[in-house]
C-alpha cells in the first residue's frame, strides 16, 4: 500500500489570549499531519482551545506563530458546534448558499442541495424553516451544506455535543455513511471518547490548555465498530486514563 | 389556546375601550368645556356636512396620509443606507457618528424655523422633512444595531461557505437585521405621528393637525376629539400594514417551534 499523502500539515501553532485575569495560552507549539480521505478525530477536554485550533486550520482566526499549509484545495466544510443556520432560509435555501455565492445556477444549486438533503434523510423537509427542526435535524442540515461547499475537506466541531444520547448515535451512522459516498478529508472534534473511538480512523488526545498533542491512537477496529466488545472498551480505558492523567 | 382563552382575547380589549370611553364621557358630563363621546361624534357628522373653510375632511386625513408615507418611504431608504454605513464602514461610522449622536436626540420640531427659511410654509415640503427627522433616527439606530450585533458564527459561517464581503452583507448581515430594521420603522412610525401633527399645527393650512390646531383656537374640544380619533385610527392603519408586511418578509418569526 502506498504511503497516505499529507492533505493538511499543520506546524507549530501556538495561540493566546488577553482577558481580565491576564494572558491565556491555548494552543501551545501544536503540530501535526491530516491524510488526504482519513476521518481524524481530535478529543481534548471541554475548554482545551479545539475551537480555536479547528477556526486556525479554516482560517477564521489566525495563529500567533506557527502555519497552517493545504496541499491543493484549502476551503473547508465546517459544521459548527452550534449549527449556525441561517434562520431566514429554508432547509434547501440553507443547502445552496454555497453554490449561489459561488454563482452557480438555480437548476445546479437545487439538484446539488437535493441530493445531500437525500443523503442526510431530509428530503421531505426542504421548505421548512431551520425553527421548525429538532437539533438533531438542524445538524443534518448543517452537514449537507458543509458538503455541498464540494470542499474536500469537512471539519465538525462537537457537532453532536448538545444531542442526546440516542439522536447521538443515528447521527455518527449518517456521518460514517456520508464517508461511504463523498470522498473528503474529515477533521471530527469531540469531548466525548466513546465517539471517538466510535468515528475515528485516527485519534489524537490533546491536552487541557495550554494545549497540545499527548498521544496518538489507531483503532484497530473492524467496522461497523462494537461498543461493547472488549477491544473497543479496552481501548476506551486507556483514552481514559490518559485524558485523566492530563488534567 | 383553548377557546374561552380565546374569547376572553378577543372581549379584554373591546372591555378596556369602552372602560375608556365610559370614563370620558362621565368627565364630560362633570364639565362644561369638555365635549363627550356623543358631541364628538355628532361634530364629526357635522364636519362631512360643513367642510371647515370649504376643505374636505377626507383631504385633510389624506394630505397626513400623504406626509407621512412620503416622509416614510424617504427616511427608510435614507435610515437603512445610513445604518448600514454606519454598520460597514468604520471610518464613516468615526466621523459621522458623533455629529449623528447630537442631532439623534433633538427633537425634530426644533428645526420648523430653519426648515420654514429654507422651504417656505407653503406645499408639503416642511412637513414632510420635519416627520422625516422623527422617523429616520429610529430607522438609523436599528439598523445600525441589527448590521453590527450578528452572531459572529453566522460571519464565520458565510466566510466558510465562500461569501464575499458583499455576500455576506447581502445575503446574512442584513437579512438576519431584518427584524431589528423593521421594529426601527415601526417606532419611527410613532415619532412620525407625533412630528406630523405638530407640523401641521404650527405650519398650517391642512391636515389632521391642522384640524387640531384649530380646535384650540376656538375652545372646540369636540373637534379636538375628532383630531386625536383620526390620528389613533391612521396611525394604527399603518402599524397594520407594516405588521403584514413583517408577515410576509419574515416568514419564520412566525412559525410554530417543532
Ligand atoms: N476570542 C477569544 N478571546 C479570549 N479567549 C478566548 C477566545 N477564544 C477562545 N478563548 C479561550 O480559549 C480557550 C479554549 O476555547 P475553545 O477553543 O472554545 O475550547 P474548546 O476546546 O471547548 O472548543 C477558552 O478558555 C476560551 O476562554
Ligand atoms: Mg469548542
Amino acid at each position: 500500500m502506498a504511503l497516505p499523502s499529507v492533505k493538511i500539515e499543520i506546524s507549530k501553532l501556538s495561540k493566546s489570549y488577553e482577558t481580565k485575569k491576564g494572558v491565556v495560552r491555548v494552543l501551545d507549539d501544536v503540530s501535526f499531519s491530516v491524510y488526504e480521505n482519513e476521518f481524524l478525530v481530535i478529543l481534548g477536554p471541554g475548554q482545551c482551545g479545539k475551537t480555536v485550533l479547528l477556526n486556525t486550520i479554516a482560517d477564521i482566526e489566525q495563529p500567533d506563530s506557527g502555519s497552517v499549509s493545504f496541499n491543493g484545495d484549502s476551503s473547508v466544510g465546517f459544521v459548527f458546534q452550534r449549527y449556525a443556520l441561517f434562520n431566514w432560509k429554508t432547509v434547501i435555501k440553507n443547502v445552496e448558499t454555497p453554490l449561489r455565492y459561488r454563482g452557480a445556477s438555480a437548476e445546479e444549486c437545487t439538484a446539488t442541495a437535493r441530493k445531500y438533503l437525500d443523503l442526510v434523510g431530509l428530503k421531505d423537509f426542504e421548505s421548512a424553516y431551520p425553527a421548525q427542526l429538532s437539533g438533531g435535524m438542524k445538524q443534518r442540515v448543517a452537514i449537507a451544506r458543509a458538503y455541498t461547499s464540494g470542499s474536500d475537506t469537512i471539519i465538525m466541531d462537537e457537532p453532536f455535543g448538545a444531542l442526546d444520547a440516542q439522536t447521538r448515535y443515528q447521527m455518527e451512522e449518517e456521518v460514517l455513511k456520508l464517508r461511504k459516498t463523498e470522498k473528503a478529508t474529515v477533521i471530527f472534534v469531540t469531548n466525548n471518547i466513546e465517539e471517538a473511538i466510535y468515528l475515528g480512523d485516527r485519534i489524537l488526545l490533546f491536552s487541557d490548555k495550554p494545549s497540545h498533542i499527548v498521544n496518538e491512537f489507531v483503532p484497530e477496529l473492524p467496522r461497523p465498530r462494537n461498543r461493547t466488545s472488549p477491544e473497543f472498551m479496552a481501548l476506551r480505558d486507556e483514552i481514559t486514563a490518559q485524558m485523566d492523567l492530563s488534567l | 389556546m383553548n377557546k374561552s382563552n380565546r374569547i376572553t382575547d378577543m372581549l379584554l380589549p373591546v372591555i378596556s375601550v369602552m372602560f375608556v370611553l365610559a370614563l370620558w364621557w362621565f368627565a364630560s358630563s362633570q364639565n362644561d368645556v369638555l365635549a363627550g363621546p356623543v358631541e364628538t361624534l355628532e361634530r364629526f357628522i357635522e364636519l362631512i356636512e360643513h367642510p371647515k373653510m370649504g376643505i374636505p375632511l377626507y383631504v385633510h386625513v389624506l394630505s397626513s396620509f400623504y406626509r407621512i408615507m412620503v416622509a416614510f418611504i424617504f427616511a427608510s431608504v435614507i435610515g437603512v443606507s445610513l445604518g448600514v454605513a454606519f454598520g460597514v464602514l468604520p471610518t464613516f461610522k468615526r466621523i459621522m457618528w458623533p455629529v449623528f449622536s447630537i442631532l439623534r436626540p433633538l427633537p425634530p420640531l426644533a428645526w420648523i424655523p430653519l426648515i420654514v427659511l429654507w422651504v417656505g410654509t407653503s406645499g408639503d415640503a416642511s412637513k414632510i422633512i420635519i416627520i422625516f427627522i422623527g422617523i429616520v433616527m429610529a430607522v438609523i439606530i436599528n439598523t445600525f444595531a441589527g448590521i453590527s450585533h450578528t452572531d459572529e458564527m453566522l460571519l464565520d459561517a458565510g466566510r466558510t461557505l465562500g461569501a464575499s464581503k458583499w455576500q455576506i452583507l447581502t445575503d446574512i448581515t442584513l437579512p438576519n437585521s431584518i427584524p431589528v430594521i423593521l421594529a426601527g420603522l415601526k417606532t419611527g412610525l410613532s415619532t412620525g405621528w407625533m412630528s406630523l401633527v405638530a407640523a401641521e399645527m404650527m405650519v398650517v393650512d391642512n391636515g389632521i393637525g391642522f384640524l387640531i390646531n384649530d380646535s384650540m383656537q376656538y375652545y372646540d374640544t369636540a373637534l379636538d376629539f375628532v383630531g386625536i380619533i383620526l390620528v389613533a385610527l391612521s396611525s394604527s392603519l399603518l402599524t397594520l400594514l407594516l405588521n403584514l408586511l413583517e408577515r410576509r418578509l419574515c416568514p419564520w418569526l412566525y412559525l410554530q417551534s417543532k
